[in-house]
């Protein structure tokens, strides 16, 4: 096509041909698609030579972020909408109008996600979402309404339990990203709230044990992610809501399983340690080598679990911190959720090791120093040999993802540069020196650091790639 | 049937069973519960799940601790009411081991300090809130506060929450001003 509109010189029919041979195709492409269904029930097609038609010749592309956000808005703008219109009338309706109400939306959106399931692979992706999340929305009005009407004496964090738990199918069934991200956050609200009671109440009656509960409920995601045929891989922002609810959910864990009389005395305090070993578990998450290949932006796990690592090494090169640090090891080594976490941080790390992950190993072993350095410590010495351990391990592990970077494989210069200036300007920041040394130390820093930027990105222009870290 | 529909469907009855499940909860204690009645006072809240209600306190939460009940933390106890001439029912006797009976509630228990060397304890009951729905103008906000305040007694007016009480556990029904329920109240003063 292109050929000929150069032939022909004119660029305004070139594009004009190029639309309509587009729409043509659309056109022969929805034909296509009408005619599978009953070409499927004749017998002409199997079903999986039908699937690679379709996957072939698409109508439109199967996902998109835009539809199903524009999907999920439109559902929300009208199930709260709906809310509103009902809310300020409430009190007028009988009891059984009230409980139609409640109970309606639900059989109308089940049966329009019905219908919408029905339609299988034809069903438009903004149909999914908004069916889904509409189906999700009734399922909350219903549980809730039921509770005002009746009274019934559940506790906020039941009903969101119970809708965590009878919504997360529609994602199943409806391939639903949307009804996914609600899905984490409600569990991750939930396993929050319950541990939050823990910790305030420093008993365990009726509080549900999320230690249990929340990789439980987390599994939950796993029929569509990676799914049944453990090939489906979440969209960019999903992965940062599983990232987000993965680590949140860890932590409320551990505030859960910290809460026992040895840290009650003289209050409750959460496991600096605990917390760098789940931040290792999320920074160590296994991964195929596809993903392994994808850049660090699209590894929200690692992003959010290694900055959260790094910092809080950085704060143990402080003598208090470290010294709290080295204080919690053992405590903590009383728990079982520690031992749990270790096991899966060493499982996790031999997986890494083998894949040669070694930008990720580094970071997470900032996590396994105060169990080696907890019994190394002198009596009396505070908290010094753990600070200056860690200031020795940052410095190493930024000297390793410059390295990697000049080794052929694909570090992390520029973070461990970072690193090293963060580390030269905290201990600027201690020393006893003037203001004038400090600022043209700081001036001469900013320069190194700029010039050391500048020259990687002018490397990583004529030598692209590297092998995965 | 394709797998996606089979799930679809367990999921959409699971989605009637949990809301079902409430009202068959609620008809049970209507039909079968002890009814007793609670001396309280409350005060307006808001949920955001399910909207307005009156959060609840009673009178008989303050009590002298059991004598086997242990040092620390929260401890499951089992409440027996009894009615008096008055119709408003109080706590005969508190027990750390399980007992069963129309009127016994399982209750939670926390050391709450000392009165005259003995150990009080508050508890906790499994019902706090009774949901009103309704918007409340101003002037009603002042009077049900008025009828319902801790501090009203020296109006005479006893506010009582009525429950029903089924296999050691409790469903809160209304709350009653003056013998006339306080959602009926409001719906009077709002017109």
């Amino acid at each position: 096509m292109e050929k000929r509109c150069g032939v022909a010189g004119h660029a305004g029919l070139g594009r004009a041909i190029s639309i309509r041979g587009r729409r043509m195709r659309l056109i022969h492409h929805r034909w296509l698609e009408e005619q599978l269904p009953a070409w499927e029930r004749e017998g002409l097609v199997t079903a999986e030579a039908a699937r690679t038609l379709r996957d072939r010749y698409a109508v439109e592309p199967p996902g998109g972020l835009v539809q199903m956000i524009v999907g999920a808005v439109g559902a929300v703008l009208i199930g709260t909408g709906l809310i509103a219109v009902l809310a300020c009338n409430w009190d007028d309706f009988p009891r059984w109008v009230r409980l139609a109400l409640a109970l309606g939306p639900l059989a109308v959106t089940q049966a329009v996600s019905w219908w919408v399931l029905g339609r299988g692979e034809t069903a438009k992706p903004w149909r999914r979402e908004a069916a889904a999340v509409l189906q999700t929305l009734a399922v909350g009005a219903a549980m809730a309404l039921v509770s005002q009407i009746y009274n019934l004496p559940e506790k906020w964090t039941d009903i969101v339990f119970w809708w965590c738990v009878v919504s997360v199918p529609l994602a199943w069934a409806m391939r639903s990203q949307a009804v996914a991200i609600a899905y984490l956050l409600g569990i991750t609200v939930w396993t929050v709230a319950e541990s939050l009671k823990r910790v305030n109440l420093h008993d365990a009656i009726n509080v549900a044990d999320v230690r249990i509960w929340f990789p439980v409920l987390l599994a939950g995601i796993l029929p569509l992610w990676p799914g049944p045929d453990l090939r489906q891989r979440p969209r960019a922002g999903s992965r940062l809501v599983l990232a987000v609810t993965a680590l949140v959910g860890l932590l409320a864990v551990t505030a859960y399983a910290t809460v026992r009389p040895a840290f009650m005395m003289p209050s409750f305090r959460l496991s600096p340690w605990l917390v760098m070993l789940s931040a290792a578990a999320l920074v160590l998450f296994p991964l195929d080598r596809g993903g392994i290949a994808e850049p660090l932006a699209r590894k929200p796990q690692v992003v959010l679990g290694g900055l959260m690592l790094v910092v809080l090494a950085l704060m143990e090169t402080y003598e208090r911190p470290a010294r709290d640090l080295v204080a919690a090891v053992w405590p903590s080594l009383q728990l079982h959720w520690c031992w749990l976490l270790l096991a899966v941080v060493a499982g996790f790390a031999v997986v890494a090791f083998r894949q040669g992950r070694f930008a990720v190993l580094a970071v997470a072993s900032f996590a396994i120093l105060p169990l080696l350095a907890a019994p190394l410590s002198p009596q009396g010495a505070g908290g010094w040999p753990v600070a200056i351990a860690y200031s020795l391990a940052l410095l190493a592990m930024a000297i390793v993802l410059i390295a990697l970077e000049f080794v052929g494989r694909q570090g992390a210069a520029r973070i461990g540069a970072a690193m090293i200036m963060l580390l030269v300007i905290l201990r600027m920041a201690d020393a006893d020196l003037s203001l004038l040394a400090k600022g043209i130390a700081f001036i001469v820093i900013g320069c190194g650091f700029l010039a050391f930027n500048a020259f990687v990105s002018r490397r990583r222009a004529t030598n692209p790639g590297g092998s995965p870290a | 049937m394709r797998p996606a529909s089979v799930v679809f469907a367990l999921a959409a009855l699971a989605q009637w069973l949990v809301p079902l499940a409430g009202i068959g909860q609620y008809e049970r204690f209507m039909a079968r519960g002890t009814v007793a009645r609670l001396e309280c006072s409350a005060s307006s809240s808001y949920d955001p799940l399910r909207g307005r209600y009156l959060d609840l306190w009673l009178a008989e939460s303050g009590q002298f601790a059991p004598r086997d009940m242990p040092e620390r933390g929260a401890v499951p106890v089992w409440a027996t009411l009894i009615a008096g001439d008055d119709g408003i029912s109080r706590i005969q006797s508190l027990s750390v081991t399980p007992t069963s009976g129309p009127s016994v509630i399982r209750l939670v228990a926390r050391h709450s300090g000392e009165s005259n060397g003995a150990k009080r304890i508050s508890l906790e009951w499994p019902f706090d809130r009774l949901y009103t729905a309704r918007r409340l103008t101003p002037e009603t906000a002042k009077f049900v506060a008025g009828r319902l305040s801790v501090g009203r007694y020296d109006s005479g007016k006893v506010a009582l929450a009525e429950i029903r009480i089924l296999d050691g556990r409790a469903l809160l029904v209304d709350v009653l001003v003056d013998g006339v329920s306080i959602r009926d109240v409001v719906r009077r003063r709002g017109e």
